[in-house]
């Protein structure tokens, strides 16, 4: 009887699949929106169209959005991906972390105080980030002072966090005019509508250089499936991984989550059902996970522009509706191990 | 003279501020099988823990091949000592991919791929414990003793000198008890590992040891072949339990008999 000796888990072919599903789902986002741009003049337009209205619409209107969308669809699933495998948990999500409650807070001060009147819109963005970056200061220095803490405990601090910024979010806009309120909404429910290139720019900088350092992590992630002391068994560095890929994590989430405001879901959803699709070798998993989160959002997000056109619908809503029912779909029809 | 692979010096060693083992000073062998034995609660798994690193000595050394392991790297400290835990993670991947994460520590910076040498060090190993026709199968999908047997793979694509197991046959049936043990020895004696395990069962761990170390309360209480340990004496006096011990018929090792309440009094009455 002869074996066949193949090398096991090369799941490359399914990344070759997610990134022609990637394409696809650029094209199909160029194309669709108020007005209907067939797919054969999109090149013709984009070379030779320079003052058509056509190209004014793909060039600064649907494509910014979609290189927004793969930039935090990306980030936030990769970012998901990351913290499942470190925290060895399903239910992880970078929001978990308490980081996008800090970031809607930073957000919430930022347009109840009118800081935005001071240094222009950029406040947006700024004070989301400052506010996410005190959390992990927070949630972050308290496990490192306390070198017993466990990663459960870390794990409900962040929630905690979370519910804490919540209730402070929502006292402030009780407090607020109703033209604050509108705002503050607005930019809770997120949005990939970023009129500031510069922004969009930094954001596909960062996620595709976490993409990168986060393959240095893959083997320790792939170690740290078998528990702590079976990680360390293996020779892997744990705390210093964790240190590192907090770090990551929180990076990514935190200037998703300042750049497009809080979008649920595709970070929970999204490397979750990679697993199912990749397996769990994070070698794959990783870029698995970058490439449907970014597919993800960018159908949503055409999707959220589509519906009901002109209007807008939000993002989060889009993909908290979409995601939600298509995994609870998944679940029950495969018995798939959570 | 045999040289000694594992030192352990005068260790004492706990958890937070609290001394879980006292002065345990223990030699073992190149090509030795030591089982450590002891009652519930008596620092056995925390010896394990200590030589493989995962808690630091409060005093004392342990020289793995005459160097501290201490100072060696983690990965190289991998490299020699392979584990095979209690308690497992229901992870689920394939068998293959569970067994080849044993070569994690081989892995060279910035390389991601397994070489052939790992494929086939894997392919072996899953041979050699019987468990190459379920390397396609998930983990969670295993029973109980194919899942030990994929563990004790998965330390042994580790090429470790030394093989640590805490209770590699607890929870399973005599069969199965039997196999892995069988396995254990014809490892000891073929790949020429050294095993350092705990076992509960007295029998077992006298069947199956070259030595027998018995701890109680964190410190050593006798350590030597298992005739010289399970005398019932000692083994009373530990467990504080009523036993007979006796020889088997056929391997003339010690057995340990339980004597119950009932044959205690009757024994009383005559």
């Amino acid at each position: 009887m002869s074996k066949v000796h193949t090398r096991p888990g090369h799941r490359l072919p399914v990344l070759l699949i997610l990134t022609i599903v990637l394409m696809s789902v650029v094209i199909l986002s160029l194309c669709t929106g108020s007005t209907i741009i067939p797919i054969r003049e999109i090149i013709q337009i984009l070379v030779n169209g320079k003052e058509s209205a056509d190209h004014t619409i793909l060039v600064h209107i649907r494509l910014p959005r979609i290189i927004l969308g793969f930039a935090v669809g990306g980030s936030l699933s990769l970012a998901g991906a990351l913290l499942q495998g470190m925290f060895r948990n399903p239910l992880v999500e970078p929001y978990t972390l308490g980081i996008s409650g800090g970031a809607s807070l930073g957000v919430a001060l930022n347009i109840l105080f009118k800081w935005y009147a001071i240094i222009g819109t950029i406040a947006y963005p700024i004070s989301g980030f400052l506010g996410a970056l005190l959390v992990m200061i927070f949630v972050y220095g308290l496990s490192v002072k306390r070198q017993s803490l466990g990663l459960r405990d870390v794990l409900l601090i962040g929630v905690m966090v979370s519910f804490i910024a919540s209730s402070v979010v929502m006292l402030l806009m009780a407090i607020s005019k109703s033209e604050d309120l509108h705002g503050i909404i607005f930019w809770i429910m997120g949005s990939l509508d970023e009129p500031n290139r510069a922004l969009i720019y930094i954001a596909v900088g960062v996620s595709l250089g976490g993409l990168l350092i986060s393959h240095l992590f893959c083997l320790p992630l792939n170690a740290l499936s078998l528990g702590e002391e079976g990680a360390r068994h293996l020779g892997v560095k744990v705390e210093n991984t964790r240190r590192w890929l907090f770090l990551l994590a929180s990076l990514l989430t935190g200037l998703s989550v300042s750049v497009a405001g809080i979008i649920g879901f595709v970070g929970l959803v999204v490397p979750h059902f990679m697993r199912m699709v990749v397996g769990p070798d994070h070698r794959f998993l990783l870029s698995g996970s970058f490439l449907a989160g970014a597919s993800f959002l960018i159908l949503c997000d055409t999707l959220a522009r589509t519906i009901i056109a002109p209007l807008e619908l939000p993002v989060g809503v889009v993909t908290g509706i979409i995601g939600g029912s298509v995994f609870v779909y998944a679940l029950t029809k495969k018995s798939v191990v959570l | 003279m045999s040289r000694a692979l594992l030192d352990i010096d005068k260790l004492s060693c706990g958890y937070g501020g609290k001394t879980v083992l006292e002065d345990i000073s223990l030699t073992i062998e190149d090509r030795e099988i030591v089982t450590i034995i002891g009652p519930n609660g008596s620092g056995k798994t925390t010896l394990l823990r200590a030589v493989s690193r995962i808690i630091p000595p409060l005093r004392g050394n342990i020289l793995l091949s005459g160097v501290d392991i201490h100072r060696m790297t983690p990965g190289r400290l991998a490299r020699q000592i392979a584990v095979v835990g209690q308690f497992r993670e229901p992870v689920p991947m394939t068998v293959r991919e569970y067994v080849l994460l044993g070569r994690i520590p081989y892995y060279k910076r910035f390389q991601f791929i397994e070489t052939d040498r790992d494929i086939a060090l894997a392919d072996r190993y899953m041979g050699l414990t019987g468990i190459e026709d379920c390397r396609d199968k998930r983990l969670n999908e295993l029973s109980g003793g194919q899942m030990q047997l994929a563990a004790i793979a998965r330390a042994l694509v580790q090429e470790p000198k030394l093989l640590l197991l805490d209770e590699p046959t607890a929870h399973l049936d005599i069969t199965h008890q039997a196999r892995i043990l069988d396995l254990i020895r014809r490892l000891n004696r073929e790949l020429v590992v050294t095993v350092l395990m705990v076992l509960h069962d007295l029998n077992l761990a006298s069947e199956y040891s070259h030595r027998l170390a018995l701890i109680k309360d964190g410190r050593l209480i006798a350590c030597g072949q298992p005739d010289r340990v399970l005398t019932y004496n000692i083994v009373e006096d530990v467990y504080n339990t009523v036993v007979v011990v006796d020889k088997n018929p056929l391997s003339g090792r010690p057995h340990v008999f339980l004597v119950t309440e009932e044959q205690r009094q009757d024994e009383h009455r005559h």
